[in-house]
């Protein structure tokens, strides 16, 4: 069964969009490349008026973190999640706050847990690590050890 | 007239639990607000990878103490999506009902914080008396009063026999009856009028721009239900109806949540006369391939998000859980501003906050100069400098 | 037509309901049917496969070096009620039933290993 709303996503991302995806009913999946992050949510934001952003999910993969943003739409009810690769090279990626503002906390949170730099976000800075976290490193990195271990202290 | 900042937090009295709001007041009236929450995250997602997915499923139930079902039903839901297995219908209704008999708790416990938080504690006692009826129900059903541990990947642990049944469809005729006070008690007692109506005020473009979920939005006028928009378990074909307020106040989120838990014993007894025969689980294998799934249901406070990656071992290969609170803390700080300052804590108590579920956010979402509504870049340009000042103003 | 006072009626009623808890230690609630609860454990029934302990989430049940008695080669799990949330996971996934939950709920002790069901 073919889903409009496909393509409708397919037209309103164009060339951005390096594939689609589209697994079962509710659920399609885009890949774009970093650069174009803020181009491809602006022109959903502006095709189906993407108020709702659920979260911004990070993984570690190898030598690459990939970050999802998964859009909830309320009135097609689907949920399109934009997928995007960032070398932990150059871990930086533009914010996509200025278009959804409810992006600023998920944004932060993947900073803290995987090292990603969202240029010009307002306040990049560390949401759920205590104060004196300092330069102990991005705790959901696959490489990432708990310093408590190399001191010898208590788990 | 002076300013002072007043911290409330991380323990405090009126709190239930450990959450900190530093609120700076000109006289009676709120004028900015700084929440800091979560101080008790317990890195449950890089735990996660560590563990395989049977104890996951007891790992994702302790995420929170009072919708732990939903956490285990969007986990399993996930990892089903990722196996291909398809969950039989008795399973799935099963699971649904639970997934109500939690709703109607979750909200009645609401109405009595909420009577509590107002100073109206004769509610509180009394709502948490009929709470009871269901916390009983779940008791026989499961075997446990909170953490049920009642699902599992690929269906449910017990199946449902025709004697619960039977208590089930007689404890939700007790409970209509009871509900139907509350909803009476909130519609007409002036104890609650006087201290809910124009309370915490959000309008609809102002729950949509910072992503408010669950009875907050709805509240706000908002039809907007995953178990509509995105029908997961058996929601797709049991009947009922999104319950909106326009009224856009704690008061609405009262009415929202007692004729959602009318809507659901609804439901419940819908589901139990109309349960479909057959097995309840599947056999599962304990490795699951590689994929990923997004999984969304409906938490009595709003969205529940969980993204499962599998890697094809035994064990997840990344797990990130976006609980209801998270997103609606944002609103609350919104809100605080310009309140009253007995206000506060039923701002707060309104949106049913789970700190257990959110862990640690900090929010600056404050303009001393005014109380209207500011744009976006002038908080953030508030923000910057408060931060470039040192955190002073 | 909002008035204080509307909850008289429903308050006045309250005033016959007999009260909800119990004195505890003099007057005990029954628990309810497959109530989750202590751990028995049959070890003439245990083949020491392993899996009560891989599947446990709390750790309270481990392997420890016992010859298992079925099987001489093999361990024998204990399980630690003090760390034990009483999930029934252990009981689900015994392939020969020689784990079952009672319903014994007080299990209120004083000294620490008291309640390691072996």
């Amino acid at each position: 069964m073919a889903d409009p709303i496909v393509d409708r996503v397919k037209s309103s991302l164009g060339s951005m969009a390096l594939n689609i995806e589209n697994p079962r009913l509710h659920r399609i999946y885009a890949t774009v490349p970093r650069e174009q992050i803020v181009a491809a949510t602006t022109a959903l934001h502006k095709e189906f008026d993407t108020r709702y952003i659920c979260v911004i999910g990070a993984r570690d993969i190898g030598d690459n973190i990939e970050l999802v943003y998964p859009f909830a739409l309320e009135k097609e009810e689907r949920l399109i999640v934009l997928k995007t690769l960032v070398p932990k090279s150059d871990p930086n990626i533009d914010t996509i706050s200025k278009v959804i503002p409810g992006a600023v906390l998920y944004e932060r949170e993947a900073f803290e847990m995987l090292g990603v730099n969202f240029r010009d976000h307002p306040q990049m800075e560390i949401l759920f690590l205590p104060e004196t976290w300092g330069d102990k490193g991005n705790p959901l990195r696959k490489d990432w050890t708990d310093p408590r271990k190399a001191e010898g202290g208590e788990q | 007239m002076a300013e002072v900042t007043i911290p409330i937090g991380p323990i405090h009295p009126a709190l239930k639990e450990p959450e900190r709001f530093m609120i700076t007041i000109e006289g009676e009236t709120v004028v900015a607000a700084d929440v800091r929450i979560g101080h008790i995250h317990r890195g449950i997602e890089k735990l996660a990878e560590s563990k395989t997915y049977i104890q996951n499923l007891y790992l994702t139930e302790r995420i929170c103490g009072i919708c732990s079902f939903t956490h285990t039903t969007n986990f399993s839901q996930a990892t089903e999506e990722i196996l291909g297995i398809e969950v039989p219908k008795r399973g799935v209704y099963l699971r649904t009902i639970v997934n109500e008999l939690e709703r109607i708790h979750s909200h009645l416990l609401w109405i009595g914080v909420a009577g509590h938080e107002m100073g109206f504690d004769t509610l509180f006692m009394y709502s948490w008396d009929d709470r009871e009826i269901v916390q009983d129900l779940l008791e026989i059903m499961t075997g446990n009063r909170v953490n049920y541990a009642y699902n599992t990947i690929g269906g449910v642990r017990r199946d449902m026999s025709p004697e619960i049944a039977q208590k089930a469809l007689k404890a939700m005729d007790k409970l209509e009856v009871a509900m139907q006070k509350y909803i009476d008690i909130g519609l007409n007692e002036d104890t609650i009028l006087k201290r809910t109506q124009g309370v915490g005020v959000l309008s609809p473009a102002d729950a949509r721009r910072l992503t408010a979920v669950g009875p907050r939005l709805r509240a706000s006028g908002i039809k907007y239900d995953v178990r509509k928009a995105d029908p997961h378990a058996a929601y797709d074909e049991v009947p009922f109806e999104v319950i909106t307020s326009d009224t856009h106040d704690v008061h609405g989120q009262y009415v929202v949540r007692a004729l959602e838990t009318l809507e659901s014993i609804k439901m419940v007894r819908w589901m139990v006369t109309n349960l479909p025969d057959g097995d309840y689980r599947v056999k599962t294998p304990r490795k699951v391939p590689e994929g990923e799934s997004f999984s969304r249901t409906e938490a009595p406070r709003g969205e529940d998000i969980h993204w499962l990656v599998a890697n094809g071992t035994d064990k997840p290969e990344r797990l990130k859980i976006r609980a209801p609170t998270y997103a609606n803390i944002a609103n609350v700080a919104f809100n605080l501003k310009g309140a009253h300052i007995a206000d506060v804590p039923m701002i707060v108590a309104g949106i049913d906050p789970c700190m257990g579920c959110m862990d640690r956010v900090i929010i600056i979402d404050a303009d001393k100069k005014t109380q209207t509504v500011t744009d976006e870049a002038g908080l953030w340009k508030f923000a910057n400098d408060w931060y470039a000042n040192g955190g002073k103003k | 037509m909002a008035r204080a006072g509307y909850m008289i009626p429903m308050l006045l009623g309250k005033l016959t309901k007999k009260p909800v808890t119990v004195m505890y230690p003099y007057e005990k609630l029954e628990p309810f049917k497959d109530i989750r609860a202590k751990i028995k454990f049959d070890t003439n029934l245990c083949i020491g496969c392993g899996i009560c302990a891989r599947d446990c989430p709390s750790g309270a049940c481990y392997m420890v070096d016992i010859p298992n008695p079925v099987d001489k080669k093999k361990k024998t799990p204990h399980f630690d009620l003090d760390m034990c949330t009483f999930c029934g996971q252990c009981d689900e996934s015994c392939p020969k039933d020689a784990i079952k939950l009672t319903d014994e709920y007080e299990l209120a002790h004083f000294k620490r290993g008291e309640l390691i069901v072996k």
